[in-house]
């Protein structure tokens, strides 16, 4: 935090610095858990199937990765 | 990363969206907003997916239950965008008149089954919980992922929230502790089963990632991707309010500790499916 200007008395930035980790932590959490549930949903969909999306993933590892990381924005 | 995707990407790309868009469509996520009138719960819905839920009218003669779809352009996309739907059961003027709420638990009770998700929401100043548990007792038994939501946490005793940090003072804090066992105790009572209670302030963005973090992990697992395609917050909106610290140092403070922003994480994907 040293290299983070600041005029907070160190007790606020100690809570605030707490919070905002906790914060993460918890959207990390909901990413996490949204990751596994499309999985879940690609898995058990037909029209996923038909796009042989799901087959395409062993053969085109990286570029169906790629696919998914520009479409949701990485 | 590479941000160069051949033909099979860009295909895939638009056929990814058709699913995603068809399945929003088809079967939006769907929410039930349930409290009495005037605690904040088109407050809360609009904080975490940008909705325009209008807040309640002072006095209005008519039954107001509302079953509204919104469509929502995912920020979490960038490659594409993405129209998303979340559907919001709601009855803003649940408890401002006796002869009218029999009818909205009615229509609570008909439609609470086909949510995901079933946010129950209190003020944490209004110690008055007997008509929550009046109405809890009628609809638990509907209710498989229900979340207790106490807002309003920065009204709470002593009154005098560290606006300097957007956060409750140390006597606050720990008196928020206390509403919320309080609140779980005699709210839990009523319910067939436990639920998560999580204490937060809607218009503060305080907390708020853990109310949006327990209502996601509430719904199916199936069908929590789309909860999180529907976030329209981050910690950056907590921290803006932080008014102790200058704009540059909020983008210093954002720069280093905050990743939330960035969409979600697919790289363990290919190995897993």
């Amino acid at each position: 935090m040293s290299d983070v200007p600041h005029d907070l008395p160190q007790e606020d930035l100690d809570q605030l610095l707490g919070h905002l980790a906790a914060e993460e932590v918890q959207a990390e959490d909901a990413r996490l858990s949204s990751l596994e549930s499309l999985q879940l949903w690609m898995s058990a969909h037909p029209a996923m199937r038909n796009m042989a999306i799901l087959d395409s993933l062993n053969q085109y590892g990286p570029a169906i990765l790629l696919v998914l990381r520009r479409l949701l924005g990485l | 990363m590479s941000d160069t995707a051949g033909p099979l990407a860009a295909g895939a790309i638009s056929a990814l969206v058709r699913a995603i868009e068809n399945e929003f469509a088809a079967n939006p996520p769907t929410l039930c907003l349930i409290g009495l009138s005037g605690v904040g719960k088109s407050s809360t819905i609009n904080a975490m997916f940008g909705t325009n839920l209008a807040v309640s009218a002072t006095t209005r003669g008519t039954s107001r239950f509302s079953a509204r779809t919104f469509d929502i352009i995912s920020r979490r996309t960038e490659a594409a965008p993405v129209t998303c739907k979340l559907k919001v059961y709601d009855a803003p003027g649940l408890g401002e008149d006796e002869t009218l709420d029999a009818n909205y638990l009615e229509r609570y009770r008909t439609h609470l089954p086909k949510c995901d998700v079933a946010l129950w929401v209190v003020a944490a100043r209004n110690r008055a919980l007997a008509l929550d548990q009046r109405y809890l007792a009628q609809l638990s038994d509907k209710m498989p992922n229900l979340v207790i939501g106490i807002n309003q946490v920065d009204l709470v005793d002593p009154l005098d929230w560290n606006t300097a940090i957007n956060m409750p003072s140390r006597g606050q804090a720990d008196a928020i502790a206390i509403v919320a066992r309080d609140r779980h105790e005699k709210l839990s009572r009523y319910m067939t089963a436990d639920c998560p209670v999580i204490a937060y302030s809607a218009q503060r963005f305080y907390n708020l990632q853990a109310l949006f973090t327990t209502c996601l992990k509430a719904a199916p697992k199936n069908r929590r991707w789309m909860f999180e395609l529907l976030k329209s917050f981050s910690t950056r909106d907590w921290l803006a309010q932080a008014k102790g610290l200058s704009p540059t140092q909020r983008a210093a403070l954002a720069e280093k500790y905050i990743a939330s922003d960035s969409a979600i994480t697919l790289d363990q994907l290919a190995g897993r499916v």
